[in-house]
């Protein structure tokens, strides 16, 4: 059970790092160069990543975290302040990565590279009624049914990364292909629960089409009322859950002012077939009260037996399949122009697809060189169906030592309760072998 | 470059410190969950449908209810079996002559004996003389005039009275397993042959008399003794309506029918001297009419039809009885007195197994009106599970297809059984009566629903001062009880009740 807790607790609080939309204007670090997002040509031989940790959040409409309040001098998620606010549709989507290290190589036009990262997502769409029925009751859906949906991707992997890029002439492109390997998952694969209140006297009506997924997680043994969650230890280790992914990029330099850019990332997905458990129920069930014709006339009833045959019904059959779940994939298109030496805008424009939600994103930047140590930039993106993200950027070069840290929703640094976006990366990079790479190419660009 | 590394140490440090602390503070340290208190459920309490075949049957279950055909009409028929019963060995009993030997072949059938057929199981055969010597005498004894024992023989005996200083002689000849038939063979007679057993001197016996006794018989046929058993003061429980506290119930054809079962072979007659009718609420009412004070002869075997059970049916109906007065009270008790009697001469027959009994039945055809038919029920309650609820709050919901109006109510009560708070407005019209067709026979169902919610004072003192709630209802059929209707066993009702509790 505490395995279960922990584990739980880990994927529900962490988040992976969303592609940033500030990264997508930064030129100068090569840990974000990577072979599928070519615009960003590595100027040195060789870059060493040094630990690089992102995390992003987004949820709709508010996070978690706009609902937390003190009770006994103690933080409690308040419901019922959650699911007053709840929406026809919701989600939370967080992802969080550790990239501890990783390596770009580059020769002439052509260029390597290797890393991994260690990453965690969850994905959780809810519609109202996941949240309404269990806070406020049933009450309010008398005389309807209330469709409960939520669908659930939660897990975590590891990511070793390979890519190789070109540049031709005008156009540079790359692929990362990256070994996936799985470390525990949660997911759902159906998640139909129907719950239908007659308006007569109440009688209720369940119709469930579950199928929860499980790889590496504590079995969970339902029978009848009781739940028991079996022991047994996480493991970060590698696994037999396989995956591949894919990101493409391409560039086009138009001349020394303007470069375009258009990538997909984490095309592919990971085959779960470590200690999986497949949790299945299918049920139609009607409650309609107790016949006490039975009781008068002389039969009795046991409510207890009423209620075991109630859950009888409901417990879910256990498999061990495996199952598939895939990546998150997103789309980018970005257009970057070299006002001057000091001075580079850019326009970003993003499509994120969670499951079968698609969340699109625009981003305009500015970036702008301090000294030969620093540069700072901002961004103003639209996204999430929210315009108050003002994001900030900053790099240091000290010899071969980089810097930097971004975000593109600096405001929520400071306001988490009212934010349902925030994303922010940090990390290092050693730098050895300067190619004065703006002398090769046709100018410098973002 | 130790400079560097430095710089570069430190760097990571405050990156790590910067993200620990912005993702501690986003996620933050949240020690539970608080669901808050709006949480409103509703659910179903009780659905259930009752036919009026059951709500006939759960009046009381010694009743059983027909449903007569072609189109179901509903009989309410309560049975009491067996109310009087008799058997043969009880009921008849067997003449026991004593005969005066008065030669060594004496006729016993001309002197008293005038059953024709006696079948033994077991009996004795007593003689009583004097011995005119004072020595030792042989005597034999034999019954002649027809077949006497299991074999065919006659039954005869030889006896050896030993002179101890007496000559009076006493004893019996066993009759077990003896038949005596007399018919056919020139009556039953009785033949001795005494003698000295010194000299083979044949010898009279005088006086000399023979009896029978402990007659335990098979079948007997004949002249049997005419009897009269009393049947004493006594009470028919029907409490047909047992769960009815009062009101008004008329049935347009009630009857009572006794049957009286009989495999006994003689003439008998029953007279019952009073039958009276005992209602709810202790009125009496005395049934008049055909049946009453008057012998009625009982069906009863011929000799061609020995062992044949005959039944005798008496119906007290509107036609022969006041019986529709005596039921619209609602009966509880039928209080009868009589007698069964044989009638004629006793001739007849009768075996070991012949019976006599009478069984009644109430049948109550449900061709009625009905006005403030009352059921009230106590019941221990506690309510204590509803104390950390803001509110409950019930749903009643009917359908009815039974052509009654029921006014009910549910009362909340302490321990005193005074009610003071309700879950109705006064007694609300729970069961709607439907429409009924020419034949009294409703043809819709009427949907009916009723919500009461409990909250702030009021719930706070229900939930805690209710202890036993009173349930009560009002049954009057269509119109205020002005319409005769008919109950079908296609009459239903169903009873809903659902529950919203505010959590």
């Amino acid at each position: 059970m505490r395995n279960l807790l922990l584990a739980a607790s880990l994927l529900l609080t962490a988040s992976l790092s969303a592609q940033n939309l500030t990264s997508y204007m930064l030129n100068d670090i090569d840990g974000f160069n990577t072979p599928a997002m070519p615009q960003f040509l590595p100027k040195y031989s060789l870059s060493v990543h040094l630990p690089t940790l992102g995390m992003s959040n987004t949820s709709q409409p508010l996070n978690p975290r706009a609902y937390y309040a003190q009770k006994d001098g103690k933080t409690v998620l308040d419901l019922e302040a959650l699911a007053g606010d709840v929406k026809d549709n919701n989600f939370i989507y967080n992802r969080y990565a550790l990239s501890p290290v990783g390596v770009t190589w580059r020769k002439n036009n052509f260029y390597l590279s290797l890393g991994y990262s260690f990453k965690e997502y969850l994905y959780l769409d809810y519609n109202r009624a996941a949240v309404e029925v269990p806070v406020f009751g049933n009450a309010n859906y008398v005389g309807k049914t209330a469709q409960l949906r939520a669908t659930l991707d939660a897990g975590a992997y590891h990511d070793i990364a390979f890519g190789l890029g070109y540049q031709f002439d005008k156009w540079t492109i790359g692929a990362n292909i990256h070994y996936l390997n799985g470390i525990a998952n949660a997911s759902t694969a159906q998640n139909q629960i129907d719950l239908t209140t007659n308006s007569d006297i109440y009688q209720l009506t369940l119709a469930t089409d579950l199928r929860v997924n499980t790889s590496n997680l504590p079995e969970v043994i339902i029978d009848s009322l009781n739940v028991q969650v079996q022991d047994q230890k996480m493991s970060f280790g590698l696994s037999n859950n396989h995956g591949v992914a894919l990101d493409l990029g391409i560039t086009y330099r138009m001349n020394d002012k303007w470069t375009f850019y258009a990538g997909l990332q984490d095309l592919g997905g990971i085959y779960w077939r470590n200690n999986t458990n497949n949790y299945t129920s299918k049920t139609n069930l009607q409650f309609n009260g107790i016949d006490v014709t039975r009781v008068i006339f002389g039969d009795t009833i046991s409510v207890q037996s009423l209620l075991d045959s109630f859950a009888l019904t409901l417990n879910p059959t256990t498999t061990k399949e495996s199952y598939m779940t895939n990546l998150s994939p997103q789309a980018t298109f970005s257009a970057n122009y070299n006002y001057n030496s000091k001075w580079n805008f850019g326009a970003v424009a993003a499509v994120n697809i969670y499951n079968t939600r698609v969340i699109p994103a625009v981003a305009l930047g500015a970036r702008y060189t301090i000294n030969k140590h620093f540069k700072v930039g901002a961004t103003y993106a639209y996204k999430n169906l929210r315009a108050d993200n003002l994001g900030l950027n900053v790099t240091a070069n000290f010899g071969p030592v980089q810097l930097f840290a971004l975000s593109d929703n600096v405001i929520n640094l400071f306001r988490f309760d009212k934010g349902n976006m925030f994303h922010a990366q940090a990390g290092a990079n050693l730098y050895f072998g300067n190619l004065n790479i703006d002398k090769i190419v046709t100018g410098r660009y973002f | 470059m130790k400079n560097t590394q430095s710089n570069l140490l430190l760097a990571l440090v405050l990156v790590s410190i910067l993200f620990s602390s912005c993702s501690k503070t986003f996620f933050g340290d949240v020690n539970g969950i608080e669901s808050g208190n709006s949480q409103d459920v509703a659910f179903p309490l009780v659905n259930s449908r009752f036919t009026s075949r059951d709500l006939l049957l759960g009046l009381n279950n010694l009743t059983t209810v027909e449903a007569l055909p072609p189109d179901g009409r509903l009989v309410l028929v309560f049975n009491q079996p067996n109310v009087f019963s008799r058997n043969a060995s009880d009921a008849v009993n067997l003449p026991l002559p004593t005969f005066n030997v008065t030669d060594t072949l004496t006729n016993l059938s001309a002197a008293s004996l005038a059953i024709t057929e006696l079948r033994l199981n077991n009996g004795q055969l007593y003689y009583d003389f004097i011995s005119p010597v004072t020595e030792d005498i042989n005597v034999q004894m034999q019954l002649i005039g027809g077949t006497y024992t299991t074999t065919g023989a006659p039954l005869k005996v030889n006896l050896n009275f030993p002179y101890t200083g007496s000559t009076h002689f006493t004893g019996s000849i066993s009759l077990a397993n003896t038949r005596v038939l007399t018919s056919g063979f020139g009556g039953l007679q009785f033949r001795y042959d005494a003698r000295k057993v010194s000299d083979n001197t044949r010898l009279t016996l005088s006086p000399f008399s023979l009896s029978f006794q402990s007659l335990d018989y098979t079948y007997a046929q004949g002249g049997l003794l005419v009897f009269t058993y009393p049947v004493p003061l006594d009470t028919i429980q029907f409490d047909a309506f047992r769960t009815l506290r009062g009101g008004e119930l008329y049935l347009e054809n009630p009857s009572i029918e006794l049957k009286i079962q009989n495999t006994i072979g003689l003439p008998i007659g029953i007279k019952l001297d009073s039958l009276l009718v005992r209602d709810k609420l202790g009125n009496v009412t005395l049934m008049t009419g055909s049946y009453v004070n008057q012998v009625v002869p009982i069906n009863y075997p011929s000799l061609s039809e020995i062992g044949v059970r005959k039944t005798t049916t008496m119906v007290f109906d509107n036609s022969n009885t006041n019986i529709s007065q005596a039921i619209t009270g609602l009966p509880q008790e039928i209080y009868y007195t009589g007698d069964v009697a044989s009638t004629g001469l006793g001739q007849g027959h009768v075996t070991d197994s012949s019976y006599i009994s009478i069984d009644v039945a109430m049948r109550l055809p449900f061709r009625c009106w009905s006005r403030n038919l009352l059921i009230v029920d106590t019941f221990d309650v506690d309510l204590t599970p509803f104390t950390d609820y803001r509110f409950f709050e019930f749903k009643t919901a009917t359908e009815n297809r039974v052509p009654a109006d029921v006014y009910g109510q549910i009362y909340f009560t302490g321990d005193d059984l005074v009610p003071f708070d309700s879950l109705f407005v006064g007694d609300d019209r729970v069961f709607v009566s439907p429409p009924v067709d020419a034949n009294g026979r409703a043809s819709t169902s009427m949907y009916k629903s009723i919500s009461t919610r409990f909250e702030g004072a009021r719930k706070l003192d229900v939930q805690s001062r209710t202890t036993h709630i009173i349930v009560q209802g009002k049954a009057t059929s269509l119109n205020n009880g002005n319409t005769i209707v008919e109950l079908y066993d296609d009459n239903d009702f169903y009873y809903r009740l659902g529950l919203k509790v505010g959590l």
